[in-house]
């Protein structure tokens, strides 16, 4: 579970990149943030994960605070960032070795886990190869392959699906329902609005640091398609500004 | 984490030591045919030429360059300074900051692993990685000089240590400074300005009592080849100070990285 209480996060003490946010995610939930560029979602997501400290608030992972312990934390989460910038002089499978070894996966758990993916994502013949030599949907396929191998509890991703083949992004889809059964949280940011209504419990619409609108599909977008609620609110900010 | 860094750098490492001893191959495989020729004596009498200060300075006033240990303890020796000093710059400038340039900081971050184990295991590399430096040119000198005839073997082996002192400094030195900017492209420029502005500091230092002084702020005074030359030990000193330097950079670095803002 996540729980997000009271967060803000400033950059250069200037404006405030989200401002006082509170959110639940429980178990067993796909929750997707959506927003506009800048509206401040991979600042969450980045928050959530450890990756940025924050000035207020607390960020609760199944209980434990990301500042208090953060990695009791990161142990139990895995996070796939927007741009896989992976170590482009390792080769992929000696990347998500080492992944597995920071989260202390056993050799014969890995195996098994690793193997299932990469035939998923159709990368076995690509595994010794350099990631620099890679294009940007096999990178993510690779940072994917990476976070899910020792089977966080929590998944946070931003923009998963950019750059995936159709393929990959139905197998995504699947990954997430999957898990979603075994009762672990997913919470991740996307542009694409078909995605998240299809696939996610409730979702949040994030303006200018704030939370706009949050709930389950239901009552966020009630007989109408997410994209025009979406597109709605969005006018309705432009008059009030 | 520590292998995968040790694997990350191994190349840079490679080419270095390589450039180091393509010079010391050719040196020892060319040496033997000029000592044992007439143009010998013409070196020694174009070196009567220059100024004393200049001598002093190549510490050419107490070794003769008419055997290859003789050109190590002068030329040589400012080589393996140099470089390997050039080499620890770029090495602390980078080891810390290429994480941010390439942006896998983000990953390292996200993972359960703390700032401080990040920045520790990257020293140790980087350490480690001058050390083998040291080490290899020393034993391929060693051999060389071995090959070639006759030298004081004592007198070697300190010179050869002597290196480490003004590297693992310079590399504390980078390191830290390192924490201060997002690019790498800023930092080696400084890392190379300070190495080349320590290095002529301390030549100059040596020129003259009126420029004594400059080897108080040139960190190859650490590095005492000269002393070494002379009395064939290295001064307790020289040692004490470089490593309370480091650590003190060492522990600079944890504390700043702890606090810098990363993404």
């Amino acid at each position: 579970m996540i729980e997000i209480k009271n967060f803000s996060k400033m950059y250069n003490n200037e404006k405030k990149a989200v401002d006082n946010v509170s959110l639940k995610v429980g178990d067993g939930e796909i929750f997707a943030f959506i927003g506009h560029n800048g509206a401040g979602k991979t600042t969450t997501l980045k928050s959530i994960a450890g990756i940025l400290d924050f000035e207020e608030g607390d960020i609760f992972i199944n209980g434990k605070s990301i500042k208090k312990e953060p990695i009791a934390c990161k142990m139990q989460m895995a996070y796939v960032p927007d741009n896989p910038d992976l170590y482009e002089n390792m080769k992929a499978i000696d990347f998500i070795n080492f992944i597995c070894d920071m989260y202390e996966v056993s050799k014969e758990e890995r195996k098994e886990q690793i193997e299932k993916y990469l035939n998923l994502f159709g990368l076995q013949n690509n595994i010794n190869d350099e990631i620099s030599s890679f294009s940007h949907g096999m990178k993510q396929k690779v940072a994917l392959i990476a976070a899910i191998s020792h089977n966080p509890k929590v998944l946070i991703m931003d923009e998963p699906f950019v750059g995936l083949d159709p393929k990959a992004v139905f197998d995504m889809k699947e990954i997430m329902r999957e898990m979603c059964k075994e009762g672990k949280t997913i919470f991740f940011s996307t542009h694409i609005l078909e995605v998240a209504e299809k696939l996610c419990s409730r979702v949040a619409i994030i303006k200018q640091g704030k939370i706009v609108k949050v709930g389950n599909m239901e009552e966020v977008k009630g007989d109408e398609s997410l994209e025009k609620v979406f597109l709605e609110l969005d006018e309705e900010n432009l008059k009030k500004e | 984490m520590f292998k995968r860094e040790m694997k990350i750098n191994f190349k840079n490492f490679m080419i270095w030591t390589s450039i180091l001893i393509g010079l010391f191959l050719v040196v020892f495989l060319v040496y033997p045919s000029i000592v044992n020729s007439e143009n010998m004596q013409m070196m020694d009498e174009m070196m009567k030429i220059f100024p004393e200060e200049m001598l002093k300075a190549f510490n050419m006033d107490i070794s003769s360059i008419d055997s290859a240990f003789g050109w190590l303890k002068t030329e040589g020796f400012v080589f393996v300074l140099l470089i390997t000093g050039i080499y620890s710059g770029l090495l602390g400038s980078n080891i810390l900051l290429k994480e941010e340039s390439d942006k896998t900081i983000e990953y390292l971050n996200s993972v359960p692993v703390t700032r401080k184990k990040i920045v520790i295991t990257k020293i140790l590399c980087g350490i480690l990685y001058i050390t083998l430096m040291v080490v290899v040119i020393g034993i391929f000198n060693f051999i060389g000089l071995s090959l070639s005839g006759d030298f004081d073997r004592k007198s070697y082996i300190l010179l050869s240590i002597t290196p480490m002192l003004s590297s693992i400094v310079i590399f504390g030195v980078c390191i830290f400074l390192s924490t201060f900017t997002h690019k790498t492209k800023k930092t080696m420029g400084i890392s190379l300005g300070i190495v080349f502005a320590s290095y002529f500091l301390n030549i100059i230092s040596e020129m003259g009592e009126s420029t004594e002084f400059l080897k108080y702020i040139s960190i190859f005074t650490l590095a005492d080849i000269r002393n070494v030359i002379i009395n064939v030990s290295i001064n307790p000193w020289m040692v004490v100070l470089s490593v309370a330097i480091t650590i003190a950079f060492m522990m600079l670095t944890i504390i700043r990285y702890d606090r810098k803002e990363l993404v």
